[in-house]
C-alpha cells in the first residue's frame, strides 16, 4: 500500500514537472485555447483541433524559419568550436605540469560559476570595441571560450590512467597526437555529453541575443520568442514545439552517452 | 536500435519539412494574396475647346489626372481602391474621387486621388481596403474575375480554364507512379556503401515535385482562401466561382 501511495506521488511530480511541455503541445494544435489579451492559458485542454497556429507562424511569419535556422547556425558552431577549444585546454588542465595551474583553474570554475549578466557588460564593451555587435560572430566568439566544458572534460580526464599517457611520451613527442590519438578517443561519450550540454545550453540562448544583436534577421527562435513581438500566444506556443524538437531528436540520439558520460564525470 | 531509428525518421522528417517551408513559405503566403492588375493615375490628354478672340471655337488640348474607367468601383462609380507600399507590404487603400469627362476608356479626375497613385483596375478575387494584396500583370485570373464582375460573357475564359485545370489535374496525378518509381529506384541502388545517398536523394526528390508542381499549377485566385489549410473556405470559394 505505501509503494502504491509512494508510486503515485512520485507519477504526479513527474506529471507536475511535464504540464507546462504538455500544455504548451496540447494549446499549440488548439482553437481558441488561449486567453490572447493576458497570455493565459484557460483550460487544460483546448476547445477543437486547428493548425492554425502552426499555419500563420510558419507561412504568414516566414521569416521566423530565417530564425530558425539561425538558432541551428549559432547552435551547431558554438558547440563544434567550444569542444575544438575544450579539448586542448582540458588536456592542459589535466596532464600538462606548469606553475599556477591549480590557481588558473580555480580562476576557471569561479568564471563557470559567474551568472551571466555579469559577464554580458564585459563581453558587450569588447564586441564593441572589436566593431563586433550585431555580427554573428558577436553571438559565436564569447560562447566559444565559455568554461564549462573545459571543466566537464578536465574532470573526466583526470580520472585516465596516466601510465597511458606516460607509455605514449615513449613513442612520440608530440602532444598534439597523444591527445588526438590516445586521449580523444577515451573521451568519446564525454565529448558526446558535452556535445548536448552546449548545444542545449546556446539553442536556448535569450539575452546574448537581445543585447549583441539589434537586427531581427541575425536573431536566433529562442530570441524571438521570448520577446514574442508581432506573434499571436497560438504563434509563440506553435513556435515553442518547433523549438523543442531538434533537442529531442538530439537526446534520443545521445541519451545512451549522455548517461554514460554524466556517470563517467561523477556528475 | 529502435530510439536511434526514431531519431534519424524524426531528424529526416522535421528537418525536410523545415527546409522546404523555408524555400517555398514566401511563395505559399503569396498564393493566399489577392492579385491586382494596376495603373498609375497620371496626366492625359483630353480634347477640349477653346474659344478666341473673335469669337470662334477652336479644338485643342489638355491635359489632366486620368484613370482607366475599369478602375471606378461603388454603387456611385466614385470609388477608387488604390495600392500603398507600407511596412506591411501593399496595402490596399480606397478613395472617393470626383470625376470629369470620359475619353477613350479613360476618365479625368478632377479631385481625390494625386498623380502617381496606383489605381487598381483589375483584381482576381473580392478585395477590401486594409487587404495586403500582390502587383500582377493583366493575367487570365484577373481576367476572368474582372469579366466576371462586370457582367461580360466569360464562356471562353471558362473553357479555357478548365482546359487548363484538367492538365494540371493530369500533372499532379502523374507525379504519384513517378514518385513510386523514384524511391523504388532509391531502394534498388542506394544500397550497401550507397546507403547514404538514400536519404538526400529523396530530399532533392521531393523539392523537385515541389518546383515542379509550383511551375505548374494554376488555380482560380476566387478559389483560394485566405488560409491554406481553410477547408470550408476552399469548398464555399469553390462552390461560388460554379467553373
Amino acid at each position: 500500500m505505501k509503494k502504491v501511495v509512494v508510486k503515485m506521488m512520485l507519477s504526479l511530480c513527474a506529471l507536475l514537472f511535464l504540464l507546462p511541455i504538455m500544455l504548451t503541445v496540447v494549446h499549440s494544435f488548439g482553437v481558441q485555447s488561449v486567453d490572447e489579451g493576458n497570455f493565459r492559458l484557460t483550460s487544460l485542454v483546448p476547445s477543437g483541433f486547428s493548425l492554425v497556429g502552426y499555419y500563420d507562424l510558419l507561412i504568414e511569419h516566414f521569416y521566423v524559419l530565417r530564425n530558425f535556422w539561425n538558432s541551428v547556425f549559432y547552435a551547431g558552431s558554438i558547440t563544434c568550436l567550444n569542444i575544438a577549444v575544450s579539448v586542448p585546454a582540458a588536456y592542459a588542465f589535466s596532464q600538462a605540469r606548469f606553475k599556477g595551474k591549480e590557481l588558473l583553474f580555480f580562476f576557471y570554475i569561479m568564471l563557470m560559476m559567474m551568472p551571466l549578466q555579469v559577464t554580458l557588460l564585459p563581453n558587450y564593451i569588447g564586441l564593441r570595441d572589436m566593431k563586433l555587435l550585431d555580427t554573428p560572430l558577436a553571438i559565436v566568439l564569447p560562447s566559444v571560450f565559455a568554461p564549462f566544458s573545459v571543466f566537464l572534460l578536465t574532470q573526466y580526464m583526470k580520472g585516465l590512467e596516466q601510465s597511458y599517457v606516460e607509455a605514449a611520451l615513449l613513442e612520440t613527442k608530440s602532444v598534439f597526437r597523444i591527445m588526438l590519438q590516445m586521449i580523444v578517443p577515451q573521451l568519446r561519450t564525454c565529448i558526446l555529453a558535452v556535445f548536448v550540454f552546449v548545444f542545449a545550453e546556446y539553442w536556448n540562448m535569450v539575452e546574448q541575443a537581445d543585447i549583441y544583436l539589434r537586427r531581427e534577421t541575425l536573431k536566433p527562435l529562442s530570441g524571438l520568442l521570448a520577446i514574442g513581438e508581432g506573434l499571436t500566444t497560438s504563434e509563440v506556443l506553435a513556435g515553442s514545439v518547433i523549438f523543442m524538437i531538434p533537442i529531442v531528436i538530439l537526446y534520443l540520439y545521445f541519451h545512451d552517452s549522455l548517461e554514460v558520460g554524466l556517470e563517467s564525470m561523477k556528475l | 536500435m529502435k530510439t536511434k531509428r526514431a531519431a534519424d525518421f524524426i531528424f529526416a522528417v522535421f528537418f525536410t519539412v523545415m527546409l522546404l517551408l523555408t524555400m517555398f513559405a514566401e511563395d505559399l503566403y503569396r498564393l493566399t494574396l489577392p492579385k491586382v492588375a494596376v495603373e498609375e493615375v497620371t496626366r492625359r490628354a483630353f480634347a477640349a475647346e477653346m474659344t478666341g478672340k473673335d469669337g470662334a471655337v477652336y479644338e485643342t488640348w489638355r491635359t489632366v489626372p486620368a484613370i482607366p474607367t475599369e478602375a471606378l468601383l461603388g454603387d456611385y462609380g466614385d470609388m477608387v481602391y488604390a495600392v500603398n507600399e507600407t511596412e506591411n507590404g501593399l496595402i490596399l487603400v480606397e478613395y472617393i474621387v470626383s470625376t470629369g469627362e470620359e475619353s477613350e476608356g479613360y476618365i479625368e479626375i478632377t479631385g481625390g486621388i494625386l498623380t502617381g497613385t496606383l489605381a487598381v483596375i483589375g483584381s482576381d478575387r473580392e478585395i477590401y481596403p486594409g487587404q495586403q494584396v500582390i502587383i500582377t500583370g493583366w493575367d487570365e485570373s484577373v481576367a476572368l474575375h474582372t469579366a466576371r464582375e462586370r457582367g461580360e460573357d466569360i464562356s471562353g475564359y471558362v473553357q479555357e480554364m478548365r482546359k487548363r485545370l484538367l492538365t494540371d489535374i493530369v500533372c499532379v496525378v502523374g507525379v504519384i507512379p513517378v514518385t513510386v518509381v523514384a524511391v523504388l529506384l532509391c531502394n534498388r541502388f542506394c544500397k550497401g556503401r550507397w546507403r547514404f545517398l538514400k536519404v538526400p536523394a529523396l530530399i532533392v526528390w521531393c523539392i523537385l515535385v515541389c518546383l515542379f508542381l509550383r511551375a505548374t499549377i494554376l488555380l482560380p485566385g476566387e478559389w483560394i482562401p485566405e488560409k491554406l489549410i481553410d477547408w470550408e473556405g476552399w469548398k464555399t470559394n469553390r462552390e461560388s466561382f460554379q467553373l
